[in-house]
């Protein structure tokens, strides 16, 4: 498929839920490494909020990420819930007026959420943290936008390049989070954030593909 | 797992509820919120005091909340930092036109959250200032005060503060004071045993029998698995001084206090001993405990180990601590 609407990313998203929850205990246990293992139950309640809040209301696309990106950053808390609400932040800046999301304007999406994020929370490319993940999506979709590939073959780049992403911050040494603190010791372990970040992202590739 | 609880959906609510109802004559609870508010609240033209923290450090700081203490304390979920609405929301509660002092404890969410709800404050015309604590040695080298993490040695400045603006202090000299006793506060924390999540019910801390770890956070995180043999109590209280004093400002003939506090298990026989062998350490120093507090205070659920604190203080912190104050942890 070349677009979707407001609909589909309804739906896609209500999809992407359903998955984020199925893995709570997962991202529990690779946070336990590095933090207090609950970013699981963070992530579930972020995206249970979410899914109770995707409604038929009559909204453009950018209402409805800003909606959502206030309900992540409220129903999460922590640090993971105002990265979320940056990270729908911009979404909405990127669909401005637009009805549909392309591929292009999916890659403006995630450049958009990287730029918020990279300011917001003051992160960079080689922390430990979600943007390792997050990140390398932003450029895989645009350099699938730039080959003119179709919406489920950018996704399925993105998908591969956020998870190359997160596993990589096995090897690193976190400078950002509860995991800083351990310095040296934090490498060996994968970032629960990042793992998260890159599910969602494998989440929206496997809908658009079953589409 | 082997904890009290109903609904795990419904833990915090349920203990924001049971505090309240035990400190009924001090505190109120909002229904269906996360505020803990004084019952008898200060005058309006009075600097509101409000501190935001996540859940599960109990009684930290639910407690703290009365008389010559916290006006508010914003609750967020089990060991998360309450989100920039609840935090908002908390504000917008306790506005009364008066300026408010919002502290900070220096964690990535704490921060995050509290920088968002700031803002959107201001926008509202609330008055807010924001402060930061950070007091863990362990969390960051010397130099790099700003980017430790804020633990235990809060209580001071929680007491401090809070008799000085219970006085009707002025919010510039609050802040002043609110940095000075932070500057002067230095803590260090160790673990013993192992503690469980009250929500996932597995275990984030697994010590070895008779091993301790040096430095831990307040979420149970490692120190950097800095792990020695237990230590006599004297020996412990020894090792903990000595990186607290070579840390902080601390020299012969100044007057400190000394704060021992329990993590979740540990004995109040053991905190006594500790505490017993820390003034030790500090006299033989030169210096003087003019003021203490001994207890759980700040916990990990049932996390063994304490964290001890030093505050150098002067006249006025002296006599700000010794001030009347009453909420759930004392009453003075």
């Amino acid at each position: 498929m070349t677009e979707i609407e407001r609909n589909d990313v309804i739906l896609m998203l209500r999809s992407v839920a359903q998955e984020m929850m199925l893995h709570e205990k997962y991202f529990c246990e690779l946070d336990l490494g590095l933090g207090d293992g609950d970013h699981g139950v963070t992530v579930s309640r972020g995206w249970k909020a979410l899914s109770e809040a995707l409604t038929g209301q009559d909204e453009t696309l950018e209402e409805l990420f800003r909606r959502l990106g206030s309900v992540m950053t409220n129903s999460m808390g922590g640090t993971i819930g105002p990265i979320y609400g940056l990270l729908f932040e911009g979404f909405a800046n990127a669909v401005s007026g637009r009805e549909t999301i392309d591929l292009p304007t999916a890659a403006s999406m995630f450049e958009q959420s990287v730029q918020e994020i990279g300011t917001g929370a003051d992160v960079k490319e080689g922390m430990k943290t979600s943007f390792d993940a997050l990140a390398p999506a932003a450029c895989a979709l645009r350099q699938a936008a730039g080959e003119n590939r179709n919406l489920e073959e950018g996704f399925g780049d993105a998908a591969e390049a956020a998870e190359y992403g997160a596993q990589a911050t096995v090897k690193m040494i976190a400078k950002k989070g509860r995991a800083r603190f351990l310095g040296e010791k934090s490498v060996g372990k994968k970032d629960a954030g990042a793992a998260s970040m890159a599910a969602m992202i494998g989440a929206m590739c496997m809908y658009l593909k079953q589409q | 797992m082997k904890k009290i609880r109903n609904d795990k959906e419904y833990l915090v609510e349920e203990t924001l509820e049971g505090y309240a109802m035990m400190h009924s004559d001090i505190i109120v609870w909002k229904e269906g919120t996360h505020q803990i508010i004084r019952k008898h609240k200060k005058g309006k033209e009075k600097v509101k005091f409000v501190l935001g923290n996540g859940a599960g450090h109990e009684p930290a700081v639910i407690g703290w909340v009365g008389h010559g203490m916290l006006d508010m304390n914003i609750v967020g979920d089990v060991f998360t930092a309450p989100s920039a609405d609840k935090i908002l929301e908390g504000l917008e509660t306790i506005n009364d036109g008066s300026p408010i002092l919002l502290a900070v404890q220096n964690h990535a969410g704490d921060v995050l959250n509290a920088n968002i709800a700031y803002g959107r404050a201001i926008k509202e015309g609330i008055d807010v200032r924001k402060v930061l604590f950070y007091d863990d040695v362990a969390s960051a080298p010397k130099g790099f005060e700003e980017e430790r993490r804020g633990i235990g040695g809060m209580l001071f400045y929680t007491k401090i503060v809070g008799a000085y603006l219970e006085q009707g202090g002025d919010v510039e000299h609050a802040v002043e004071l609110f940095e000075r006793v932070r500057d002067n506060t230095r803590t260090y924390s160790v673990a013993f045993t192992q503690c469980t999540h009250p929500v996932t019910g597995m275990q984030i801390v697994n010590l070895p029998e008779n091993e301790i770890e040096m430095g831990m956070g307040v979420h149970g995180e490692g120190g950097g698995n800095n792990r020695i043999p237990m230590p006599s109590s004297a020996q412990l209280a020894q090792k903990v001084g000595d990186i607290l004093l070579k840390d902080g400002p601390y020299g012969a003939g100044d007057e400190v206090l000394l704060f021992i506090n329990g993590l979740g298990s540990t004995t109040m026989m053991e905190q006594s001993i500790l505490y017993r062998d820390m003034v030790h350490y500090l006299t033989g120093r030169d210096m003087k405990v003019a003021g203490n507090y001994c207890g759980n205070c700040l916990t990990t659920q049932e996390l063994g180990g304490v964290s001890v604190s030093l505050c150098k203080v002067g006249e006025e912190e002296k006599a700000l601590w010794n001030a009347p104050c009453a909420c759930g942890i004392f009453r003075r």
